[in-house]
């Protein structure tokens, strides 16, 4: 593992960002990643089958009836052994992309012992105990980079978890759902293509040529699961390299090595700085060595301690010093350290528990039926005020819709408010009469009945209303002993408002006084 | 073809008659009196009607027993995908004999045209209606032939079955005056209808041509003449040009009705007035015949469409905003 080879950009990235790293690192390196990952699977299902096939030439079943008959009805065993498989099938695509990473062309691990070995490692926990680990892809390149087993390895596979353990997990989640909604595209593709009624027969009833496409039939979900590992596997690298990075400070060590590399044409200084460097880093990592790196000062050249501030100077601007605002709450002292006064107090409280917990007992058992008092108390009073609340709400109601009437003050482009309306207004409608001003009489009539029928009886109207539908409006409050007289009045006036018709002087005067007798307070 | 003689009729004359009307093809249509009185609308102010209901409503019935009811000619014309504009108009034929060109006249030649399920036929069949709804003539190898008045097309289509349809084109839609809906009837006209039908007394054969009174064309034409007279007030015509100005300012509605709607909106009002036994138009008048008149001639915004708007709650809305007449 040769770092300054290393193929990307080494900074420590959220865990997303890593798997968006990984997602970029799948797609460089992807066909010989998924032919890495395709290859030993056919491998497997042709010898899957072939052992099937010389299996079902036997006369004799080797296997016990009922094992047979399992293995028999239905070869979608055989995609569950390659499924099941898989977390050893996932380390030739990582071994390949580590070495694709660190840029290693070396390819004397091409051995089929080396691949053996590489396979056979730590195979039986993987295969068993770990199959079901949600974070696989995370803890594989321990297991195949590494070489780690046992206590090693699960201590190693904690320290990875830490910071981005969920992304791993969410990783096969998504990786899994992706895989099951290829075979189910694919499935629905073809029905639909087809045009055919799905129809799935039992295993068990199918005979030996239909057997056979079912062989060939989860090829395709084979072919689904190699198209997807390359994803999964380098996502899951992505984010074991991020935490390393984080851990190792594989990107400050990258610094100091291109630092140490753009001088060395200066090779009068190189001893210089690398002995300040190796200090430094000595500072970096073990804070408690300052001192004796202090101790040493005097015996410092110029050079070295010109040096020594650059570096010091560089450490202290970003990305070395990441300044962060905290914002959460968060405990200054270890919550056992709390006042000390209530500690004793606890503590006295506890002894006196210990101690006179016989007496005490009756005590407690007042509370305990105050309490239950208290709650009965509280029920009963809810109860109570939901039973006035729902019998008050039939009385309550009818003020509420009288005042709910959001009275228009212009209806039909006329003002009908109480201020639009003349003080006299019995005298000043004789008045338009005698002027022979019709249309301002039947308008002042018209104006003050509509007025006493929406202000002060409440009649529902809208804004938009025409004369007939302010009359339905009349006619819908039945109470109103009006007999007619509104519609008859109402007709009089669209006859002289749209047809420019008169009314009968006497007649209307006579509507007009009969509503106010029955609408006026 | 002559043209009828157009009388001159007293209000109580033209009640008569429309009340003649009304109750004939009620008392066959049960149930759809609104519909009725739309399609008596139409005929009053010379428009055409586009129906639209499910199949089994009566839409043909509808149309049958209007025939009936006056003593002009009825046609229909199915449409189908393969119908051509001449199979309804007409076209000209060689007389070998005389050697000259005859013009035979289609279907379209009548008083009364029933286009049954018109979206079924292409676009290019539709075309040829549009000068015949709009002029009353039909034009054959260059030479126009009027059609006798009274005219009048009724369209059917059906909105369930969309598949293999051809939607009628703006321009189309615009010719007709009125867009009604036929919807099921009510549990108690429903329940009269079947009882008429199984017991005999509503029978199709009353439908044949028979001894009955009817109206002649020109009895016809003196209605649409008497709602021509209904006067309109000047406010009332403005409260109808701005329900229709209204459509085009709105942001529910993509394309607002045309000038033709204005002119739709007062006419109907006018002969909804003369139906009602007044002479003249109230701003009620406007708003009962809006919905008809207005339901085609806009397009909704695709907002709308997808908030599951109708033209009619976008169009009910619309009224809202709208002020009636200042007087």
């Amino acid at each position: 593992m040769n770092l300054t080879e290393l193929q990307l950009k080494a900074r420590v990235r959220t865990s997303w960002q890593a798997l968006d790293l990984g997602v970029k690192i799948a797609r460089r390196w992807y066909l010989s990643l998924m032919l890495a990952w395709l290859i030993p699977a056919l491998v497997v299902y042709l010898l899957l089958v072939a052992g099937m096939y010389a299996y079902g030439m036997w006369s004799v079943s080797p296997l016990p009836l009922s094992l047979s008959v399992l293995w028999e009805v239905s070869p979608l065993w055989l995609l569950l052994i390659i499924w099941w498989l898989k977390p050893l099938l996932d380390r030739l695509p990582l071994f390949l992309l580590s070495h694709y990473i660190f840029n290693d062309k070396a390819r004397g691990w091409l051995h089929w012992r080396a691949l053996l070995r590489l396979y056979r490692f730590d195979a039986l926990l993987s295969l068993s105990v770990r199959r079901f680990d949600i974070q696989r892809s995370l803890h594989l390149p321990v297991t195949v980079l590494e070489r780690q087993k046992g206590g090693a390895r699960k201590r190693r596979c904690e320290l990875l978890r830490r910071g981005c353990g969920p992304a791993g997990g969410w990783l096969t989640w998504v990786m899994m759902s992706l895989e099951g909604a290829l075979s189910l595209g694919l499935a629905i593709l073809l029905l639909s293509l087809l045009g055919i009624d799905f129809y799935i027969q039992p295993t068990f009833l199918m005979k030996g040529s239909d057997i056979a496409l079912l062989y060939l039939e989860i090829l395709p979900d084979i072919l689904f699961m190699a198209l997807i590992a390359p994803f999964y596997i380098a996502c899951g690298f992505s984010l074991y390299l991020n935490r390393r990075i984080e851990l190792e400070a594989w990107d400050l060590e990258l610094v100091f090595r291109e630092s140490a590399r753009r001088r060395e044409p200066q090779s009068t200084i190189k001893p210089l700085l690398s002995a300040a460097l190796s200090l430094l880093m000595l500072c970096l990592v073990t804070p408690l060595s300052i001192a004796p790196a202090q101790a040493q000062e005097p015996t410092l050249t110029r050079e070295q301690l010109d040096a020594r501030d650059q570096v010091r100077t560089i450490l202290e601007t970003p990305p070395f010093v990441i300044e962060k605002n905290v914002s959460h709450w968060q405990w200054q002292d270890e919550p056992d350290q709390v006042d000390s006064e209530d500690s004793s107090f606890l503590d006295s409280l506890n002894n006196l528990m210990d101690e006179d917990s016989g007496d005490l007992s009756s005590l407690f058992s007042v509370v305990e039926l105050l309490l239950w008092i208290g709650m009965g108390l509280l029920v009963v009073l809810v109860l109570r005020k939901l039973v006035s609340h729902l019998k008050a709400a039939p009385v309550l109601s009818k003020p509420n819709a009288r005042g709910s009437v959001n009275s228009p003050q212009v209806m039909m482009g006329m003002a009908i408010s109480a201020e639009s309306l003349p003080e006299q207004i019995d005298a000043r409608i004789d008045e338009a009469f005698e002027r022979g001003d019709e249309r301002q009489a039947m308008s002042l009539m018209y104006r003050h009945v509509l007025f006493l029928l929406i202000h002060q009886h409440r009649v529902p109207v809208e804004p938009w209303y025409t004369e007939l539908e302010c009359a339905d409006a009349v006619k819908q409050r039945s109470q109103l002993p009006l007999d007619g007289c509104w519609d008859e009045l109402t007709q009089y006036w669209v006859q002289l408002a749209y047809a420019h018709q008169s009314p009968p002087r006497a007649r209307v005067q006579y509507l007009y006084l009969a509503l106010k007798k029955v609408l006026a307070p | 073809m002559t043209q009828p003689t157009r009388a001159t009729l007293t209000p109580e004359q033209a009640h008569d008659h429309i009340d003649f009307l009304r109750n004939r093809i009620q008392a066959l249509l049960i149930g759809q009196d609104d519909v009725v009185d739309q399609v008596l609308i139409a005929l009053l102010c010379r428009g055409h009607v586009l129906l639209e209901g499910v199949p089994g409503l009566g839409k043909t019935l509808l149309v049958r027993a209007l025939a009936h009811c006056f003593a002009g000619q009825f046609r229909r014309i199915q449409f189908t995908p393969d119908l051509m504009p001449a199979d309804m108009t007409g076209h000209a034929v060689y007389h070998m004999q005389e050697g000259s060109f005859h013009i035979r006249r289609g279907p379209i030649f009548t008083n009364l045209l029933l286009a049954d399920e018109i979206n079924r036929s292409p676009a290019k069949t539709q075309a040829a209606l549009l000068e015949v709804m709009q002029e009353q003539q039909v034009t054959i190898e260059g030479e126009s032939h009027a059609l006798t008045p009274p005219f009048m097309v009724l369209a059917t289509q059906n909105p369930v079955e969309q598949e293999g349809t051809y939607p009628l084109p703006e321009a189309q839609l615009d010719r007709f005056l009125l867009k009604v809906f036929i919807d099921y009837p009510t549990l108690d006209d429903e329940a009269r209808l079947v009882r008429q039908v199984t017991s005999g007394a509503l029978d199709m054969g009353d439908l044949e041509p028979g001894d009955e009174e009817t109206l002649q064309p020109s009895q016809i034409l003196a209605l649409q003449a008497a709602a021509e007279l209904i006067a309109v007030d000047e406010q009332v015509l403005n409260y109808a040009v701005r329900l229709v100005q209204a459509t085009r300012q709105t942001s529910s509605i993509l394309k607002g009705a045309g000038p033709r709607a204005s002119i739709g909106l007062v006419n109907a009002a006018k002969a909804w007035a003369l139906m009602n036994g007044r002479d003249f138009v109230l701003p009620d008048d406007i708003k009962q015949v809006s919905l008809p008149v207005m339901r085609h001639r806009i397009l909704l915004a695709p907002e709308s469409e997808i908030d599951g708007l109708t033209p009619d709650q976008v169009l009910k809305q619309l009224i809202q905003t709208v002020d009636a007449p200042r007087t």
